[in-house]
């Protein structure tokens, strides 16, 4: 063999061992999803068995959470499959009805529209949650192509080394017990939630400077319906149960309207309470955002019954196969259901008036002055600031309702403490939790410049100046990286808001 | 295009596979059309700038090298032969200063293109002029170092040290280069032209070195320069709040930060070349271990400090003037104090343009002249120092004198780096003295390290990173790792391996990715 031959064959040797050794990195270092963020597991696992279904739900969390397979199996002998995940972008819904062409074709393809309100990218973290699990096709390139946010790289989505690199100082048990194996976590794409925290207040509903729809929404749309016509199958649009974020009207007549001018089916199910039996002082674990396994049952069998009759589902239960396959689902299912409700209490009334989690976080500054801040109750606040100024608040008068839901934004939960004039939302960003945002809900309060809702567009520039940003009806001032936006409708102030 | 990007690899191996493609004599024209497509990455108007001093300094080159050729034809003629030795002695001076009349106004286009943009017009918006309007002027990439290059080759034309290049195309080469562009290492044109215009032929060895060097220098960038630069500039970026033992903190990083960031660019940049069979001179020669800061200067950016030695050094030391001072001080303060003034001078001179060339801040220029003062001082200690070590004859071959010496180095070069970081003459001051009279170090080593925006795995892992090259330069000292690696029976084997363990190590603890500023290296911005 000559020097020339063997260095090829060595250098071969060698890059072979070195991709073995990168590919059983990238096995190590990638979030597992077994036992904390479970959402994120959910798209990879239906590629463990891709097939027999005949619907096929896409959507964000609403029908994650929200439908039961296993309730439509019962019920009407519906096989199906939810490929949904945390803040599941159309576009991202639509690549993975592509890509589940691949694998099967549905009858019936149901999309929740809760996504549609979402023009562009929103946050890398549930990009990943929801791409990651893709295996590697033309549809998962053109997702992540579609998906990617500043600063992200597509070669990462190819090779996930090189985005998860850095997560060996937190590797745990199980990232080497998960490294070659997954647990299911969920039966058909559902994800089981069986606390109870009853719903008892909204936050207020917050004027908007444009409910159009964003435009790539409709396109994504318009895509999805023709993809299921050229494979056959028939596409209906929901709108879940769930009471928050609010859904609008005129979000809602958009959609009317796009369905009635393309035949499909579309079924706002907010407003069906009475049918559905949903009643969110049992049915819901996070005060109304999602439901709980007991209102997702309730939605599910009402749902199987539209698939059934108004779609022709057919029903599957005297199939042996399909008959095997979902019986070990709904043994697992009611496993979990049972040992839940045996460990659990019967009700978590946590929530309501003057119970927040903003104690015991690492001190923060208090109010920097480095930015625009609000005053209220003898306390200062601004965005950036710690949460535990909203207790000072409280001692000082200000009695405030808790809301909380799982954070479209942010890791986490949305902390909302709505005042009688005005609302601040709190995230835990890098461990601490900070005040994110404030919005002044009336005219009975006026921020630190002077300006409060009703005033006009002169009063506007006369507190804040004339240095904005114009978007539309939206005006934004900036100072120290903290915004304020101030929306003006009719020639009058119709919402101010801190952000950064 | 950054180094450490994704599409430079890609860039890189691209160029590889096309270079060794084409015929030998072809593959200059391959590195000059990717060194034009690299340079268009930074931006086009660069081209102008760049176009500018390929055409001048050709023209120059020529139009010298031209006056040089007819005067050597005139005294090679029968006519020349005829004239006696003070006639040729004052043809000679007088083709000479032909030659200057070209030279001088090249130097000057160039040299006060680089000054207008660089200490001028750099940051300014640009107003009143048609689609330009509002823009911001942008520092051309690689302009210090390019500008130097060139004019140090035609300097060297003038002083008919090498001939002028006849091909445009040859000399756009040498100036646009594209892995020098980036931060040097600014080049001589014999050494850098002999394998530049005519590489070496492909070899498995120089690919398998070269890849060695590029990955090293990567694995300096990433794991260790990337990785502390979060640190370094949080204190930096607030002195108000991190004074005393947090400012000491921060010099220590800077000084591991600029090591691994200069000397990894650097790495990539001869091993890029040597990929592609051309030799590129050295710029380091494991300056950390220097027992004082002439020393260090000889060994850290060498490249620089021979353009300034040879080409500002020694002119402004035996120019006329000079000679003059020199003369005067010799009558007025004997010999002793009046053969030292010139050199001070000269000295002085060019540690002030060094530092000028760094940037267009006092800060700089300050920088530039503490060097030179404590070299001067370290100068005339030399006799004290003399007496010291005859006293004690045995001290200076201690591994704790030499230890010592080494990080008294370190720790003056990072005390005057404390400019480049704070960039402001006044705070630096004050952030110097706080080292010594604010304390807080009890505060920084319980924990208060670990709120400067990275992790104790972060710093475990630059910990680590830093002794591995500890280490690899302890190693050198008994000559090149890769060269005694490829001597061994399996060589070839084990430096492939090595290469494989380096880039196990970059993927996996390199700080780059979400979560990471994609920093481009820290001498490119000057």
């Amino acid at each position: 063999m000559s020097i020339k031959t063997k260095r090829i064959l060595t250098a071969a040797a060698v890059a072979a061992a070195l991709c073995a050794v990168l590919w059983l990195m990238q096995l190590l270092l990638m979030p597992k999803y077994m036992t904390d963020i479970k959402e994120g597991a959910l798209i990879r696992e239906y590629y463990d068995d891709p097939e027999g279904h005949d619907v096929i739900f896409l959507g964000d969390c609403e029908v994650y959470e929200n439908i039961s397979p296993v309730t439509l199996w019962r019920e009407y002998g519906i096989s199906s499959y939810i490929r949904g995940s945390a803040q599941q972008l159309i576009w991202q819904s639509y690549y993975i009805l592509e890509d589940t062409y691949r694998y099967e074709t549905p009858g019936t393809v149901v999309y929740n529209v809760q996504s549609m309100i979402y023009g562009t990218p929103q946050s890398e973290a549930y990009n990943r949650m929801t791409l990651d699990g893709m295996p590697l096709s033309r549809a998962k390139i053109s997702a992540v192509r579609a998906s990617v946010t500043e600063g992200e790289s597509i070669a990462s989505y190819i090779f996930p080394l090189l985005r998860y690199h850095s997560r060996w100082s937190e590797l745990s048990a199980e990232d080497v017990k998960y490294m070659f194996r997954k647990d299911t976590v969920s039966y058909g794409g559902y994800l089981m939630q069986t606390a109870v925290r009853p719903m008892e207040s909204l936050p207020a509903v917050k004027p908007l400077d444009d409910y159009t729809l964003p435009d790539i929404s409709f396109e994504y749309l318009g895509k999805m319906a023709a993809l299921c016509k050229e494979h056959g199958s028939e596409l209906v649009l929901v709108k879940s149960p769930s009471l928050y974020p609010h859904w609008y009207d005129e979000w809602d007549s958009q959609i009317v309207k796009y369905a009635s001018e393309n035949g499909l089916k579309y079924y706002n199910f907010i407003d069906r309470s009475s049918e559905t039996g949903i009643d969110m002082s049992t049915d819901t674990y996070d005060m109304g955002m999602h439901l709980n396994v007991y209102g997702a049952e309730k939605y599910s069998s009402y749902l199987g019954e539209i698939l059934k009759n108004e779609c022709g589902v057919p029903d599957r239960r005297q199939d042996a196969a399909y008959a095997d396959v979902w019986n070990d689902i709904c043994a697992r299912y009611d496993e979990e259901k049972q040992s839940a409700a045996s460990s659990a209490p019967p009700s978590d009334t946590q929530g309501g008036d003057s119970s927040g989690g903003s104690g015991g976080q690492p001190a923060l500054s208090e109010h920097p002055h480095d930015g625009y801040y609000f005053t209220a109750y003898n306390t200062e606040i601004g965005v950036r600031c710690p949460a535990h100024l909203l207790e000072k608040m409280r001692e000082n008068g200000g009695e405030y309702r808790y809301y909380e839901s799982v954070s479209c934004a942010y890791q986490g939960m949305d902390m909302i403490y709505t005042f009688d004039s005005f609302e601040v939302h709190v995230n835990t960003v890098d461990g601490a939790d900070i005040i994110t945002g404030i919005s002044i809900l009336d005219d009975m309060v006026s921020i630190p410049e002077g300006l409060k809702i009703g005033d006009g567009r002169d009063d506007m520039t006369d507190c804040l100046g004339t240095d904005f940003e114009q978007s539309g009806n939206t005006y934004t001032y900036e100072k120290d990286g903290t915004l304020i936006s101030v929306l003006i409708k009719d020639g009058s102030v119709r919402s101010i808001e801190y952000t950064f | 295009m950054l180094f450490t990007s994704l599409g430079f690899i890609i860039f890189t191996a691209l160029l590889i596979a096309v270079y060794y493609a084409v015929p030998i004599k072809y593959r200059w024209v391959i590195l000059l059309v990717f060194s034009m497509i690299f340079y268009a990455f930074a931006g086009l108007s660069g081209f102008i700038f760049m176009g500018t001093t390929i055409i001048t300094s050709y023209i120059a080159a020529r139009l010298i090298q031209k006056a040089y050729d007819r005067r050597d034809a005139y005294l090679a003629s029968e006519q020349g032969k005829a004239l006696t030795k003070d006639e040729k002695k004052a043809y000679r001076a007088k083709c000479k200063s032909r030659a200057r009349r070209v030279l001088v106004p090249a130097l000057v286009i160039n040299f006060g293109i680089l000054a207008l943009l660089k200490y001028i017009l750099a940051g300014r918006i640009l107003e009143g002029l048609p689609f330009l309007s509002g823009a911001a002027i942008v520092l051309p990439m690689g302009i210090s170092f390019y500008t130097f290059q060139t004019m140090g080759y035609i300097i060297d034309v003038y002083r008919a040290k090498v001939s002028a290049e006849k091909n445009i195309l040859k000399t756009a080469l040498f100036t646009s280069y594209f892995p020098l562009t980036v931060q040097g290492p600014i080049s001589d044109y014999r050494y850098l032209t002999a394998t530049l215009y005519t590489p070496e032929p492909f070899s498995a060895k120089n690919i398998m070195s070269g890849l060695e060097r590029v990955l090293w220098g990567y694995f300096k960038k990433l794991v260790i320069a990337d990785r502390l630069a979060a640190a370094v500039s949080t204190v930096i970026g607030s002195p108000a709040q991190y004074t005393g033992a947090y400012a000491l903190f921060g010099m220590i990083l800077y000084a591991a930060q600029l090591y691994a960031d200069f000397t990894g660019g650097i790495d990539i940049t001869i091993g890029l070349s040597e990929m592609l069979g051309v030799r590129v001179q050295e710029n380091f020669n494991r300056p950390y271990f220097s027992k004082n800061i002439t020393e260090y200067w000889r060994r850290w950016h060498i490249s620089l400090g021979e353009w300034f030695k040879e080409y500002m050094f020694y002119p402004i030391s035996v120019s006329k003037p000079m000679l003059k001072l020199s003369k005067k001080a010799r009558s007025a303060f004997g010999d002793s104090v009046g053969k030292r003034i010139p050199v001070y001078v000269s000295t002085a001179a060019v540690w002030l343009t060094t530092g000028i060339w760094h940037g267009r801040g006092l800060n700089f220029a300050v920088w530039g002249l503490l060097n030179c003062v404590i070299i001067l001082i370290s100068q005339e200690l030399m006799p004290l120092y003399g007496r010291f070590h005859g006293r004690l004859p045995g001290l200076k071959r201690t591994c704790g004198y030499r230890a010592f010496e080494c990080v008294r180095t370190v720790f003056i070069l990072s005390s005057l780096r404390m400019l480049d970081c704070y960039r402001n003459v006044p705070l630096t001051f004050r952030m110097f003295a706080g080292i010594f009279t604010e304390g807080r170090y009890r505060e920084l080593v319980r924990g208060g390290f670990l709120e400067l925006g990275l992790t104790g795995a972060d710093f475990a892992a630059a910990l680590a990173g830093v002794l591995i090259v500890f280490a690899v330069s302890m190693m050198q000292r008994k000559g090149g790792i890769r060269e005694r690696l490829a001597e061994k029976k399996h060589g070839f084997t084990l430096q492939a391996i090595l290469c494989a363990i380096i880039i196990v190590t970059i993927l996996i603890f390199g700080a780059y990715g979400e979560g990471y500023d994609q920093s481009r290296f820290i001498y490119n911005q000057f």
